[in-house]
């Protein structure tokens, strides 16, 4: 039996619990939301769309389902900064938290491989060599989560104050990174750049250090790319002589053209490249197409899997990975332009607290949503709640809003 | 408050697109079913000589000017015709609503489907 059909239950459970205990925390606090701040007035338009579109959406309680977990995301996330607001100690504790969830997800991956090798690697064929996935459904999907915590490790690292500290640390990152690279997903080792990049100029280092930190995060990138074009596909193996008799042609259509390879791409064996896009580029054609028959408001919340379908020779996914154009599907343009000035203010009151601040925690939050933001380049995931990714980058971008300084209250100007 | 009614009157006007992109949409896309569907003619005559069998629906595909492939619907169990392919004149345009089946006003009687399939060895 699948690990993830066992799991996937709990995690609504899990979530809807998450969001009561960061409210109730948040209240306990006496933290009073600021309606004025564009994060959270950007959130709950984004949220009051997302539920809105029921109206319209081609399965409204689908819709509605997907808004009430994505609901709970957003509400953790914005929960936990307010009641963490000026407290950068506790803003420390909760990243360490999350990268903490991001390496017992590795940690039991790596398990999984060592005991039960089989379930824990996508084999090679003769179109993609074999690809690590751990716990995931799919090579992209433990690489995900990797790429998004890995930042945190080198920010854990920066923080660590005993020797055996910063040794965790760096095993930390070493097993996240190290299950990037044997994944081959080329999204997570992009997106993980961005993020240790991030990492190495907003930190208070040395300059000497940060530029040597900087070409190491390079070299790293260029290691993971090496590792990942080590194992090969399958050789295609010349067939047995076939005796010369005509078999007589199937009627069924799917076995000479199927659905699923109706559009795009060369009829030649399809191969997996270090530069190719796997098929996205059609993909992502199509979706565009898809969105631009109802470009303003979508087809609704959470029905991005409903909506797409894999028409693409050598695509396969039953999503465009790609998160932006999933919201164009989901919510038109209208939501597109949402989620793109959520993700601005967040980043901007977050790059603020690490100017006026100086504070290591803000330069890993930004670091997560930069890397976030790239990864969502090439995986649909941003508003999907049950994704692996989707509550870390949440979180860690509202906490880093959390932390930058409240704007003084304007005094009565006298003569 | 006027923040508030100012968000409350433009999710108003969102919903009011929505609803209306997405009959303008649904309208055109069966439409487009249409007259597919007309192209073909009566179902089983001439036979077509492909199918494909899902678990939500089946296709039928008929051949048109020497194109196995030409014409192609695909229809659900209750008998709405959800997608539909036109591959004459070497390009695939493709109508669907397959994200909501019920959108669909094109029917066929499910029963002729499947004995349609049946003669085709769908199920053999």
């Amino acid at each position: 039996m699948s690990f993830l059909l066992l799991a996937r239950p709990w995690r609504w459970a899990l979530l809807g619990l998450l969001a009561v205990v960061s409210a109730a925390w948040a209240a306990w606090r006496r933290s009073r939301p600021r309606l004025e701040s564009p994060a959270l007035a950007l959130a709950l338009g984004l949220l009051a769309a997302a539920f809105a579109s029921a109206a319209w959406s081609v399965d409204p309680w689908l819709t509605l389902g997907r808004g009430v977990a994505f609901a709970a995301v957003l509400v953790s996330g914005i929960a936990l900064a307010l009641a963490c607001a000026g407290r950068p100690r506790v803003v420390a504790r909760l990243l360490h938290a999350l990268l903490a969830g991001a390496l017992v997800v590795a940690a039991l991956s790596a398990l999984l491989y060592v005991s039960f090798p089989d379930r824990a690697v996508q084999h090679a064929d003769t179109q993609s060599p074999a690809r690590y996935m751990g716990l995931g459904g799919n090579p992209n999907t433990l690489s995900m989560l990797c790429a998004i915590a890995l930042p945190l490790a080198l920010w854990a690292l920066r923080a660590a104050r005993t020797p055996a500290g910063r040794a965790g640390a760096a095993a930390a990152g070493i097993l996240l990174d190290g299950s990037i690279a044997a994944s081959g997903s080329r999204g997570a080792m992009i997106a993980a750049t961005v993020g240790l990049a991030c990492v190495a100029l907003a930190l208070p280092w040395e300059r000497r250090r940060r530029l040597a930190l900087v070409g190491g995060v390079l070299a790293l990138f260029a290691v993971n790319v090496a590792v990942s074009q080590i194992p090969q596909p399958e050789r295609a193996r010349p067939r047995p002589p076939q005796p010369q008799r005509v078999a007589p042609e199937s009627r069924n259509a799917e076995s000479t053209l199927a659905l699923a390879d109706e559009l795009g791409g060369s009829p030649r064996p399809y191969r997996r490249k270090l530069f190719g896009t796997s098929g996205r580029a059609e993909a992502w054609r199509g979706a565009v197409g898809q969105a631009a028959d109802r470009p303003l408001a979508g087809y609704g919340f959470g029905t991005e899997e409903r909506v797409f379908v894999d028409r693409y020779r050598n695509f396969l996914s039953a999503l465009p990975e790609n998160s932006y154009l999933g919201v164009l599907l989901q919510l038109g343009v209208a939501g597109l332009a949402l989620v793109v000035a959520l993700l601005t203010a967040v980043l901007v009151t977050a790059a603020r607290a690490i100017r006026m601040t100086r504070d290591p925690c803000a330069a890993a939050c930004v670091a997560v949503l930069l890397a976030g933001v790239t990864l969502a380049l090439t995986q649909s995931y941003l508003t999907s709640a049950g994704n692996i990714a989707c509550l870390t980058l949440w979180t860690a971008a509202f906490l880093g809003t959390s932390l930058a300084p409240r704007a003084r209250p304007r005094r009565a100007q006298t003569a | 408050m006027l923040v508030v009614a100012a968000v409350l009157a433009g999710l108003l006007v969102l919903v009011g697109v929505g609803r209306w992109e997405g009959r303008r949409h649904e309208r055109d896309e069966v439409r487009r079913i249409a007259a597919v569907r007309a192209a073909i003619g009566p179902l089983g005559s001439p036979m077509p000589e492909r199918f494909r069998v899902f678990a939500t629906f089946a296709c039928l595909i008929y051949p048109r000017a020497g194109n196995p492939y030409a014409l192609e619907i695909c229809v659900d169990k209750d008998g709405r015709v959800i997608e539909s392919y036109d591959r004459r004149g070497g390009e695939t345009r493709i109508a669907s609503v397959r994200e909501r089946p019920a959108a669909s006003t094109v029917r066929v009687d499910p029963g002729e489907v499947e004995r349609i399939l049946r003669r085709l060895g769908a199920f053999s």
